[in-house]
């Protein structure tokens, strides 16, 4: 049972909670690999999946998504800030040419998959299948 | 396949918070020229109203906050990053001018251009031939 929040605090604290406990969880997702760029979440709603990727400084023009069978896969790119003149003290965020793959498991219907990124973070949602909705059965009296 | 090591968020190196939640260290990028200062730091999820920044002697402090209402339901069950604001500090060793500092924030990175002041430029003399 989940315990309805009545502070966006507490919101927080077990969101990170939770998610520290997910970290190697093993599920059915096959994965290009840890460590790569971007960083993605995949979370299970009621209606179905959601993967959530850090793109920073990408623009929805710079992502390009495909689907084969199961497999969704993200492709962009992100331009390096080369400086004009002057030296580099840091140089910490990520650029270039990515592509991952994500595998859903067999309930998750790819064909109905949408994409949404706002503030350098993307959203893809992946609906149930429809015979993996939870459906309601009538009791008849007999 | 392009790979980083980024995934595990630092995090932020503040003194005893007084705000309970973790925060994170934001990945940046500082760039010195002859006429300032450009730092370019990553905030995913953050737009222009929920970033703040401070210039307070020689410290510019930035926090960036993200929302939870996307996150309302969901279970997490594969995950490789950690959700939660931003907060980083700076310590400006160049004199800054706080006037003319100039902010921007598109596709979750904030741009900070941070002129030189005046006296902290360096001087070109031109040596003329008597």
């Amino acid at each position: 049972m989940r315990v309805l929040s009545y502070h966006p605090w507490d919101a927080l604290l077990r969101l990170q909670d939770e998610i520290e406990r997910a970290f190697d969880r093993p599920f059915g997702f096959g994965l290009s690999g840890r460590g790569a760029f971007p960083p993605v979440n995949v979370f299970r709603g009621k209606e179905g999946y959601v993967a959530r990727f850090e793109v920073p400084g990408l623009a929805p023009e710079d992502l390009s998504i495909e689907c084969h069978g199961r497999t969704l896969q993200v492709r962009g790119k992100r331009e390096a800030q080369e400086p004009s003149e002057g030296s580099v003290h840091r140089r910490e965020c990520w650029s270039g040419e990515f592509s991952r793959s994500l595998q859903f498991p067999e309930d998750a219907d790819l064909s109905q998959a949408a994409a949404q990124c706002r503030n350098g973070v993307l959203t893809v949602r992946v609906p149930h299948r429809e015979e993996a909705q939870p459906r309601r059965i009538d009791v008849r009296a007999s | 396949m392009a790979s980083h090591e980024i995934t595990v968020k630092k995090p932020a190196a503040v003194e005893e918070g007084t705000r309970p939640g973790r925060t994170y260290q934001p990945n940046v990028d500082i760039i010195e020229g002859r006429e300032g200062v450009r730092l370019t730091v990553d905030l995913p999820g953050v737009d222009e109203k929920t970033v703040e920044m401070e210039l307070n002697e020689g410290v510019l402090s930035i926090e960036g906050r993200v929302s939870l209402k996307e996150y309302e339901d969901l279970t997490p069950v594969y995950t490789e990053y950690n959700v939660g604001n931003f907060e980083r500090r700076f310590r400006i060793s160049s004199r800054i001018d706080p006037k003319g500092i100039q902010a921007r924030i598109e596709h979750g990175v904030l741009h900070l251009q941070l002129p030189k002041a005046e006296e902290a430029r360096p001087l070109t003399i031109t040596v003329r031939a008597s």
